[in-house]
């Protein structure tokens, strides 16, 4: 039995614009387990990435989260996020919980360089253990040299010791804004630039050295999504989410990021859930699926199980509407309704073939049919038999 | 050794290979346009005017501000004329009046030269100052947005609907010339202060930058508290001196920075959309990182172009200030001052014309230069513009 890391339960959030209230989430169910890719599939506008954001709980107004709980399983603990404080949060942000983003150019800052941009997550999150690694840099130096260490170096010994003990006392945040004084932080900077040379070589970066120093404008969009990859993964998470990074991307470059992910997958062994709405990416690289539809994970299984034996009549449609040679090409009938006044009762009712008098009063609700296999359906109301 | 030495200036070069392209470019552009080297032309030649001054113009009074006199008559003497009566000036070296004398025998050689450096100190000061307020107050409102940015912007609102020059006379005359301020003062307004960050922190639960700005409030209306609640004249224990022109730089600021904060605000609300924001909330980093790191560097470029060519404006205001003898004090250095002391020689003669010409043609190429200088910085730094 594999354990759960995170699982998202009932979660509503609404966006209160001019127009009216859109309900973007209505009781979203999601898990997903340790050392798993869970994708997360549907069609534009049905609430994928901000999923993805409230999980991390940094939905922006007029988006407000109106209920529900997603548990994170932290070492052991269980917490739930959308009631921790903002301090808590930020520490699970980018050190547990990374994410990657659809358009990769667009989430790097144009004012910034790489290097500055991952080291700021390495600042952030492994301050600790980049001090110590440049400790060690300065021991070997002076061991090397066989000389009694200058005073500069011993300065700059005694000062990143200081830093060990405490990572942001107000003396060196008072002394590294003084110029000169604050030169300890050069010693710092070379071996964060080093990790993060380090950290893009991993990522397959043909000259890692090169990109160190580049803009996020002088990089192609296949290899500022690998930086991207490089920021999440640069603290080693237990959760990544990856909010379709591989839209934007050619074919090729596609099926490198995909390699990539999955590689880098097995050897930190976190979890991933991977959003997009290409039904291929999903059978090539997960191992458990949820579709979503209209702000509802309307069904959710193992990624054999969903693509063999569907059993809600939206992800049936979703899986024929994938275009096949030799076969016409097939649509779901109507339009994906208003958030702004939702359907009543199952939000698929006025698309679906099946549709009964219950669909339209009752809201279904999200059962286990199957072993692991999750609908929302009056079609498979009875549950697991 | 020498090796190393060679190494690291390799290493230095390369890693700044961008911005030296830049500066490259930067130049280049700057060369093709000549208004543009007019203006910074003319800045430099004020700026070595300001920085020689001590050597070209000896100062002859112990406060070098202050011009010096000769005699006290009342009619203006024309260039060239002969020193009469300061003997100190002309042990000094200086032999004649190059430029004239002002109404009331100020030289003005010597009054246009130190006149340069308060001419750059009111306006770099007014305009850092506005700056830094105006993106303070800016950044905070449009970042939380909400209730905070209602009630700061509207406060800006209110400085705003004043005409600006009016206000500034207002606040000139308003301000008193020693503030006497006791020892409350201090020790009521850090208590203030520090209680109301405490408070934002622990109770309100606000984020650290709103806590920052909830503390301001409460310094604000502490200092408000001590001021007309506890008045105990026994407690004086420092008089503030400030020279006249000195309020009239506070009045400026104060005047001036409105601008500044709406123009960053709507800066920062597009800014704060952009997709980048969200990946540094991601990443964990906190609000007052997300706006001094992330959304500053971003958003300050068309704030700093505007605050280019508002230092001419600012030098033209104060000027006007001291013309209408609330600025600078009576024999202040100041290019305004001067051409006040020639009001009453201006005719259609034109026989005293040194003495209001001399001073306004130096504002005119004062202004002209800041504002040519904006206007190159603005054609380097606009991404727009630039690449055309």
């Amino acid at each position: 039995m594999t354990e759960e890391i995170l699982s998202v339960q009932d979660l509503e959030l609404r966006f209160y614009t001019y127009e009216g209230v859109v309900e973007a989430l209505d009781k979203v169910n999601l898990k997903i387990k340790k050392g798993e890719i869970l994708g997360l599939v549907g069609e534009t506008g049905c609430g994928k990435s901000v999923a993805s954001l409230s999980i991390l709980n940094i939905v922006t107004p007029p988006g407000k989260i109106e209920g529900g709980r997603v548990i994170f399983y932290d070492q052991g603990k269980l917490v739930d996020l959308l009631k921790q404080k903002d301090s808590f949060l930020r520490k699970i942000r980018g050190k547990e919980i990374a994410m990657i983003f659809q358009e990769p150019r667009a989430f790097l800052n144009p004012v910034y360089n790489v290097t500055n941009q991952i080291s700021e997550v390495l600042m952030l999150h492994r301050k600790e253990e980049t001090v110590k690694k440049a400790l060690e840099e300065i021991e070997n130096t002076i061991k090397s040299k066989k000389k009694k260490p200058g005073f500069l170096v011993r300065y700059d010994r005694k000062m990143l010791q200081k830093m060990l003990k405490n990572p942001n006392p107000i003396s060196l945040r008072i002394l590294s804004k003084i110029p000169f004084v604050n030169r300890y932080k050069r010693r710092l900077k070379k071996t964060v630039k080093k990790e993060v040379v380090e950290i893009l070589r991993e990522m397959e970066l043909a000259d890692p050295d090169r990109v160190a120093e580049a803009y996020p404008h002088e990089l192609s969009s296949g290899m500022a999504q690998r930086v991207v990859i490089a920021m999440a993964l640069a603290c080693n998470p237990t959760l990544l989410i990856a909010d379709e990074p591989t839209t934007n991307l050619d074919v090729t470059i596609q099926f490198q990021i995909l390699t990539l992910i999955r590689k880098l997958q097995q050897k930190f062994g976190s979890s991933i859930l991977y959003i997009t709405h290409d039904m291929g990416v999903v059978a090539e690289l997960c191992s458990r699926v949820a579709v979503m539809y209209a702000g509802v994970v309307c069904e959710s299984a193992d990624v054999v199980e969903i693509f063999k034996n569907p059993l809600h009549p939206y992800a049936k449609a979703l899986l024929e509407s994938i275009p096949r040679p030799g076969k016409a090409f097939k649509t779901i009938e109507g339009t994906v309704p208003s958030l702004v006044n939702p359907p009543s009762g199952c939000r698929f009712h006025d698309r679906c073939p099946y549709a009964m008098e219950i669909c339209v009063n009752e809201k279904p609700k999200f059962l286990e049919v199957k072993k692991e296999h999750f609908v929302s359906c009056h079609l498979h109301r009875g549950g697991l038999k | 050794m020498k090796i190393n030495i060679r190494y690291r200036i390799k290493e230095f070069k390369r890693g700044m290979a961008p911005h030296i392209s830049e500066a490259k470019f930067m130049l280049r552009r700057i060369k093709k346009s000549p208004l543009s080297i007019a203006g910074i032309s003319i800045i430099i030649f004020f700026a070595i005017i300001a920085v020689l001054a001590p050597v070209i113009a000896p100062p002859v009074n112990r406060n070098p501000y202050e011009i010096w006199l000769d005699g006290y008559a009342s009619a203006p003497r024309p260039p060239g004329s002969p020193i009469i009566k300061n003997t100190k000036a002309i042990k000094l070296g200086y032999t004649t009046h190059i430029l004239g004398t002002t109404p009331g025998q100020y030289d003005i050689y010597y009054g246009i030269v130190w006149g340069t450096i308060t001419a750059f100190r009111v306006g770099i000061l007014v305009v850092g100052g506005a700056l830094i307020i105006g993106c303070a107050i800016g950044i905070l409102a449009a970042y939380y947005g909400g209730v905070i940015d209602e009630l700061m912007m509207r406060f800006t609102d209110i400085i705003f609907a004043f005409p600006g020059l009016v206000l500034a006379m207002a606040l000139v005359l308003a301000l008193p010339t020693t503030w006497k301020i006791d020892m409350f003062f201090y020790v009521f307004s850090a208590i203030g202060f520090i209680g109301f960050v405490i408070l934002g922190f622990k109770i309100l639960k606000l984020s650290s930058g709103q806590s920052l700005g909830f503390g301001f409030l409460g310094l604000i209306i502490f200092m408000l508290i001590d001021m007309y609640v506890l008045k105990s004249p026994s407690y004086w224990i420092m008089p503030l001196q400030l020279a006249k022109l000195d309020k009239a730089l506070i009045a400026l600021t104060i005047v001036g920075w409105p601008g500044y904060t709406r123009l960053i605000r709507g800066e920062v609300l597009r800014i704060k959309q952009e997709d980048y924001i969200e990946a540094a909330k991601a990443v964990g980093c906190s609000d007052f990182r997300i706006m001094y790191k992330h959304i500053l560097p971003n958003s300050i470029y068309p704030i700093l172009i505007s605050a280019s060519l508002d230092i001419g404006a600012i030098v033209l205001t104060a000027a006007a200030l001291s013309f209408l003898g609330i600025g600078a004090e009576t024999g202040y250095a100041d290019w305004g001052q001067m051409i006040s002391f020639a009001r009453n020689y201006v005719d259609i003669t034109m026989t005293n014309w040194y003495a209001f010409f001399i001073p306004g043609f130096f504002i005119l190429l004062f202004v002209l230069g800041w504002n040519l200088l904006g206007d190159a910085f603005r054609d380097i730094l606009d991404p727009m513009l630039r690449r055309k």
